[in-house]
């Protein structure tokens, strides 16, 4: 039975959402295999939570905070010890830091991208999305291996039965790396929680200028709708930061997220997991978001907020 | 303080997908390649550094068609020196990172190089980033996700590190080390003409041969597809239409 | 004693005079710029007609009348003013002078004073109670400061004949009608009339005097420099840019740029009377460019401490917002030269990286692809696929014609219809043509134009190199710009081609009968829009004209055709940056402007650009059920 090591990570108090599907994923995968999570950081409260989902391996002292030195040397020191067969992390920025160490580390390679798998005998078939989304690739790989996935690929993994163990490791096996000084920057609390929205009209690259925002904007307030952008807007500087959705930005989980000039890239993908019901609008047929919309519009976006809020006009007398 | 950036080309799929007759990699006979763009942030974030502490940028990419001009434009950026590594394969662009990674670093270490800067992805590379790899390779640490860079006290380094939900941190640590870029501090400058053409003539370009024997070989080949279109899904090409469809939906769900 | 003292007054003002003249020269002859001392017959003559014949100032009437009275007029107070200031300085000319004055010449001078009278009268009215737009940001007080020296001149000109004629004891005559009233009215006696002539005469010496001396300080030094600036006009083609004259200072200082001697002359001659401003398309969309500003911005930096720097005074964003259509060096009745000028601080702002991202990213796709579109080069010639006949490879097989296609025609969804409409058309025409696929570039008329010198080079060269490789008669383009291109600039660089007009060609084919009109020949209302660089820049306007009347369409002009054609906007670089900060777009203007001619129900064009921008215009103002912008290649088709 194969050996799972899992990378954990948190989010605030709890167990991260991408941490809660990478259990799903190893449990799905090999359901009878030996799984352990190894926490990369986080407080205590959500440290403890973890032992109700799996085996937790940890060191005697893990940051509250990412450190990617001493991330590095845990993964190392726990694979020496557990020497697992997979190794699963989140497509986050830990997952993609830590993707080849691990493999080194194992001895094997490292797919990334993934959004589905299966274990056949001794070998994994992985499908991975390539291109920002636009390709399917399928790799066969022998064990050990690396997996870096994707949100929303899984589904998040219910509480075990009974709590698993927890073993610490210390001593002298312990490295710490290069030492490193962490200094988390808080978000800035005058920032707009765009992930409490529950309506959401987001715009991409296709919009051209910040002037031409304003139309969006205006068919958002007729939605009664939250103004968002992916992230070319955000850089370009025509949204301020609290307005991204994506990997980097917000993740939302509105009722109706309707998205504008967007292609669907994986990081932005990610961002919209939980929305309930997308419109995607994009004159390109092809564009990898109809892939994840629930009604799909292949037209100009211009055309298509001015027949909406004629029609929302209309409709408000 | 000696900078290297490492500079890869990408397909460019903007007019449609191509693949190859096997399938096994995108048709780079008749696709036209542009310059990976986080390794252009990267470029902007090194010359950023350069500018702050006097650095010196090198740049550094595998000999390929159209390497020469991507060197080059970063000559023109203001890069100190440029050298293609030719590693004697077909298509190098078409190799994945975790593949030319030890053949890369074996270079770069005789190099004493303080901080070796790559783009935080690449469209078409599966099988994990250049920097975690070179990292392994070169047994130096490695930061991604970055954001910005910045020198203090002449050689210990400041990463400004990106993570989701508008978080981030700084990581401040002495010794060199392997940063991905994800974004520059400042917009990528534009290069003209005139600089493109000066840079053409600059002296500052070798060409050092990489051994292939360094070549990762437990890498497996990729099966490609064009992913099909979903089933079940509305699929609308008139706007007005679309429009009236939607506000249906939403009366529907009682959100109107 | 007042001998004495008015000849010392004499000497100082005129020695102030010459230094400020001697300034003025300084300021102006600057070693280097270009050599125009050729073909010194046809400037001569050029410059004789254009003053005297008041060729551009005429078409805007009522100033173009005033500017007559005063300046034909002046030309004969010229005499009054040597007359007066001699017989003040030498009191042995009293006799003569005062015969003069009340001869048949004087009667002469007596009518110049007068219509320079009522032209001041008429300007100061056009100013001040008409108040033009074109004013705007003119200096009003310097005018003032004019009126009221010409004032003084002439009226104490008058004064001083009335005394000469009542110091003689001359009847009333009508023919000096002011001088006569003044000698009757004035009550005279001995020594009081003696008195008024010395007063008169002195006031009108010093007033002449000073004015002279305050003259290099003022916009109305252009009586001395407009005649050399229309002399040293430029003769070469007007789709031919000079040279980049910038000079880069290296240690990180920003570029200045030099103004050769050429340029300094043309901002000192600028009278500031604003009609590049009123003709220019740009300022008429709210931008905040100005040509007429940027002439006097360079003007008070010349005059200041001689560095030329483009952020005192020009907006950077009023930089990129000229579409370089020529209007303003077409207007300008001094023959000033503001594309070059406002060229050359583009290309200095390129080589500072200080370029708007959308237009840097059409910069850096012509730099790796060779058009401005971003698409792969090779699929240049897609808009060949679905054609059902075969164009010959002009780089494989010898043809008569080359058709170079131009990266709007080839590339925009929304122009490629009518490409592929042109090439059946020159095939049933019989025509030996071929493209040259993708091996052809943007010609780099409009990169040029937006300052980026460098890459105009590397895209000229090689289509040059492609063009001589080939074997082809002649070249025939649909877009102008791109004519433009092949037919002034290239041969600057080793590439000589006799290039043509799609409408011409298409016009000789329908002479021929090769081409037949389209049976749905209609009497259908249309207009026709003359593009910049085919029109003024070119000088082409029938062949179009022609091809729409023989096809059976009734063309009504627009006010503004011809040379005097209202740019779309699109040239210079500007079809590729951003617009949004115009109040309203030079498109929809002109749109504006044919909706009023009535009942149009086509906008003719031959431009690729043109077609673009109007039906965009159109479809903004919502009148694309009542009017459709048809290029002449659609007429064909019965469109």
């Amino acid at each position: 039975m194969p050996r799972i090591l899992i990378l954990a990570e948190t989010a605030c108090d709890a167990i991260s959402r991408g941490t809660l599907e990478l259990i799903s994923a190893a449990r799905s995968l090999a359901p009878a295999s030996e799984i352990s999570v190894l926490p990369l950081y986080g407080c205590e409260t959500a440290l403890a939570a973890m032992a109700s989902y799996a085996t937790v391996i940890r060191s005697e002292s893990v940051p509250s905070h990412y450190v990617p030195s001493l991330a590095a040397a845990s993964l190392r020191t726990v694979i020496r010890e557990v020497s697992p067969d997979l190794v699963l992390m989140s497509y986050s920025l830990a997952g993609v830091e830590l993707g080849p160490v691990a493999a080194a580390a194992i001895g094997g390679c490292c797919i990334s991208g993934v959004q589905g798998a299966e274990l056949a005998d001794n070998s994994i078939k992985c499908e991975v999305l390539l291109y920002d989304g636009k390709l399917l690739g399928q790799a066969t790989t022998p064990l050990p291996v690396s997996l870096t996935i994707l949100s929303g690929a899984y589904p998040a993994a219910e509480p075990l039965d009974s709590p698993g163990d927890v073993k610490v490791i210390t001593g002298a096996s312990q490295s710490t790396g290069v030492a490193m000084n962490a200094t988390p920057v808080p978000p800035d609390p005058e920032v707009f929680d765009l992930a409490a929205s529950r309506r959401i009209v987001s715009v991409g690259r296709g919009v051209g200028s910040q002037a031409k925002l304003e139309v969006f904007s205006e068919l958002a307030s007729l939605l009664g709708a939250e103004i968002a952008g992916s992230r070319p807007i955000i850089d370009n500087g025509w949204l301020s930061k609290d307005r991204q959705v994506g990997k980097s930005g917000q993740s939302v989980r509105p009722d109706i997220y309707l998205s504008l000039g967007i292609s669907g890239a994986v990081e932005h993908l990610e961002g919209i997991v939980g929305a309930e019901y997308v419109v995607a609008v994009n004159t390109d047929e092809n564009a990898p978001i109809f892939r994840r919309a629930n009604l799909c519009v292949a037209c100009d976006m211009f055309d298509f907020a001015d027949a909406l809020s004629d029609a929302l006009r209309k409709r408000n007398g | 303080m000696k900078i290297a950036v490492l500079m890869r080309l990408v397909p460019n799929l903007s007019e449609g997908v191509d693949l190859n007759e096997d399938g096994t990699d995108v048709d780079r006979e008749w696709t036209d390649t542009q310059a990976n763009e986080t390794d252009e942030q990267a470029l902007e974030e090194a010359l950023v550094v350069k500018e702050a502490v006097g650095a010196t940028v090198s740049v550094i990419a595998l000999s390929d068609e159209g390497v020469e001009r991507l060197l080059r434009s970063a000559l023109a950026k203001g890069a100190d020196d440029a050298i293609e590594l030719h590693l004697d394969v077909e298509v190098a662009q078409a190799l994945p990172s975790a593949v030319t990674a030890p053949a890369i670093a074996a270079w770069l270490k005789g190099q004493q190089f303080d901080v070796v800067l790559v783009g935080n992805q690449k469209v078409d590379d599966p099988f994990g980033g250049l920097a975690a790899h070179l990292s392994t390779a070169l047994d130096l640490p490695v930061v991604a996700g970055a954001i910005q860079v910045k020198v203090v006290d002449g050689s210990r380094l400041r990463v400004l590190q990106e993570y989701g939900g508008g978080n981030s941190a700084w990581i401040e640590f002495s010794g060199a080390a392997v940063v991905s870029v994800q974004a520059a501090s400042r917009p990528i400058r534009y290069v003209s003409g005139s600089k493109l053409r000066e840079a053409m003539a600059n002296p500052a370009y070798r060409t050092v041969s990489a051994s292939k024997d360094q070549l990762q070989t437990n890498i497996p080949g990729l099966k490609l597809e064009i992913p099909q279109p979903v089933e079940g899904v509305e699929l609308i090409a008139d706007p007005v239409e679309a429009a009236s469809r939607l506000v249906a939906i939403l009366e529907e769900r009682n959100y109107i | 004693m007042l001998l004495l003292s008015g000849w010392i007054a004499t000497l100082a003002l005129v020695a102030m005079t010459l230094v400020r003249f001697s300034r003025l020269y300084r300021d102006i002859a600057v070693p280097g710029g270009p050599s125009r001392n050729d073909r010194g017959k046809k400037r001569l003559l050029g410059m004789v007609q254009d003053i005297f014949l008041h060729q551009r100032l005429r078409r805007f009437t009522p100033s173009g009348l005033l500017h007559g009275l005063i300046f034909f007029g002046f030309l004969v107070l010229i005499t009054a003013a040597l007359q007066s200031i001699l017989s003040a300085l030498f009191p042995a000319f009293d006799t003569q002078a005062s015969y003069v004055s009340r001869s048949w010449f004087g009667a002469l001078q007596e009518f110049a004073g007068i219509s320079v009278l009522a032209g001041v009268g008429l300007a100061a009215w056009h100013r001040y109670v008409m108040k033009p737009a074109r004013f705007r940001g003119s200096n009003g007080r310097d005018a003032l400061i004019v009126y009221w020296f010409v004032l003084a001149i002439v009226h104490s000109m008058l004064l001083e004949f009335a005394a000469l004629r009542a110091l003689a004891g001359t009847q009333f005559s009508i023919a000096h009608p002011v001088s006569s009233l003044l000698a009757l009215v004035i009550p005279w006696s001995t020594p009081y009339d003696q008195v008024v002539l010395e007063g008169a005469r002195w006031f009108h010496v010093f007033a002449i005097l000073g004015f002279i001396a305050y003259i290099p300080g003022s916009k109305h030094r252009h009586i001395l420099l407009a005649g050399p600036n229309i002399f040293y006009r430029a003769l070469e083609p007007k789709g031919w840019l000079p040279e980049p004259n910038i000079r880069l200072r290296k240690n990180g200082a920003a570029g200045k740029t030099d103004l050769s001697w050429k340029d300094r002359l043309d901002v000192l001659s600028c009278t500031e009377c604003g009609r590049c401003q009123a003709v220019c398309p740009a300022a008429a969309s709210g931008s905040g460019l100005s040509p007429k500003l940027v002439i006097m911005t360079l003007r008070d930096q010349v005059q200041g401490d001689g560095e030329i720097r483009y952020e005192a005074g020009i907006a950077e964003s009023a930089l990129w917002s000229c579409t370089t259509c020529r209007a303003c060096m077409d207007e300008c009745p001094i023959h000033i030269e503001h594309l070059s000028k406002i060229i050359d601080l583009r290309r200095m702002l390129v080589e500072d990286t200080a370029v708007e991202p959308k237009l840097a990213t059409a910069f850096t796709n012509l730099q790796k692809t060779g058009n401005s579109f971003g698409k792969p080069g090779k699929s240049r010639a897609r808009w060949t696929k679905d054609l059902a006949i075969r164009i010959p490879d002009a780089r494989n097989e010898p043809v008569e014609w080359l058709w170079f296609v131009g990266d709007v025609a080839a590339f925009d969804p929304r122009t490629q219809e009518t490409t592929r409409r042109l090439a059946e058309l020159f095939h049933r025409a019989g025509l030996d043509f071929g493209i040259l696929y993708d091996a052809e570039s943007n010609s780099g008329n409009d990169v040029r134009r937006a300052g980026e010198e460098g890459t105009f080079r590397a895209l000229a060269t090689s289509n040059i190199e492609i063009l001589s490789e080939a074997k082809f008669r002649r070249i025939v383009t649909a877009d102008p710009h791109t004519l433009n291109a092949l037919r002034n600039e290239y041969p600057s660089l080793g590439g000589n081609f006799e290039v043509h007009h799609h409408a011409s060609v298409l016009l000789d084919a329908l002479k021929d009968g090769r081409l037949a009109p389209p049976s749905k020949a209609n009497g259908m209302k249309v207009t026709y829009h003359d593009p910049c660089y085919l029109g003024r820049y070119n000088g082409e306007y029938d062949a179009p004209r022609e091809l729409i009347r023989a096809v059976g369409y009734e063309l009504l002009e627009m006010p503004r055709n011809r040379e005097n054609s209202f740019c779309c906007g699109a040239g210079g670089g500007r079809f590729w940056m951003d617009d949004s900060d115009f109040t309203e777009r030079p498109s929809e203007n002109r749109i504006r402007e044919a909706m009023a001619v009535g009942e149009i129900q086509r906008f003719v064009v031959s431009c690729p650009k043109d077609k673009v921008m109007y039906t965009a215009a159109v479809n903004n103002l919502g009148l694309s059920d009542v009017i459709k912008v048809v290029d002449v290649v659609d007429l064909m088709f019965g469109d």
